[in-house]
């Protein structure tokens, strides 16, 4: 799968939660770099860390990524 | 999470450095066997092989140096799990497919080139070792540069 392919709303729902990269980065565990390139839809993260993305920042995975297209 | 970063930039650049090093030492290692394989040898051809080695050699062993002082700060500050995150583990697998992708082309072009060419077996071994350990490293510094933009503060 493409990382393309996979959209997400990790900038806005990071901002909503006045969270830097660094800090989200922080709460989940892993390096900013991640955060920056998931959100930048160069990586594609792990189910693991979808989830965990999506409860640091208290939402559904669906609400965090999407399929484009779909 | 500032550390992280450090120890991460630091990693980076020592690996460069050690892939630098490698292709500089070994290369030059490499240019000495044919010189001495097809009696090529002279005053200056001699002394810029000579001088790159030494070079390379330093280089490798300051960044073997380097590479063991970011282990023991990685342990000491206890970030493993978080420097071997899932990009890390991402990027290290791409390098190493990459590095087995290059080594089996470049097994390919020595097999074709012996037909044509005659040089001994310790010319192919050191231009495999070379590809196969230069190309991972610098794959993984390559792919590390990505994702380094400036930190997006939260609105």
């Amino acid at each position: 799968m493409s990382p393309s392919a996979l959209g997400n709303r990790l900038k806005e729902m990071r901002a909503r939660h006045g969270l830097t990269q660094a800090q989200l980065a922080q709460a989940v565990g892993v390096t900013r770099k991640s955060i920056n390139t998931v959100e930048n839809r160069v990586f594609i993260p792990s189910t693991v860390l979808a989830l965990k993305l999506a409860a640091a920042l208290k939402v559904s995975v669906e609400e965090l990524f999407y399929l484009d297209g779909a | 999470m500032d550390t992280i970063n450090k120890l991460i930039r630091q990693r980076d650049r020592t690996l460069g450095l050690a892939a630098l090093s490698f292709l500089l030492w070994q290369g030059a290692q490499l240019a000495q066997d044919i010189v001495r394989d097809q009696g090529w040898s002279g005053e200056p051809q001699d002394l810029i092989i000579q001088i790159t080695l030494l070079v390379g050699a330093v280089g490798w062993a300051v960044a073997s140096f380097l590479f063991l002082l970011y282990a023991s700060k990685v342990s000491r500050t206890k970030s493993q799990s978080v420097i071997q995150d899932e990009l890390f583990c991402h990027n290290q697998r791409i390098a190493i497919r990459t590095g087995f992708m290059v080594l089996i082309g470049a097994i390919s072009l020595l097999l074709a080139a012996d037909l044509l060419i005659d040089f001994s077996a310790t010319i192919a071994i050191r231009a495999l070792l070379i590809i196969g350990i230069f190309t991972p490293l610098a794959t993984f510094v390559l792919l590390g540069r990505g994702g380094d933009g400036d930190e997006e503060e939260a609105a």
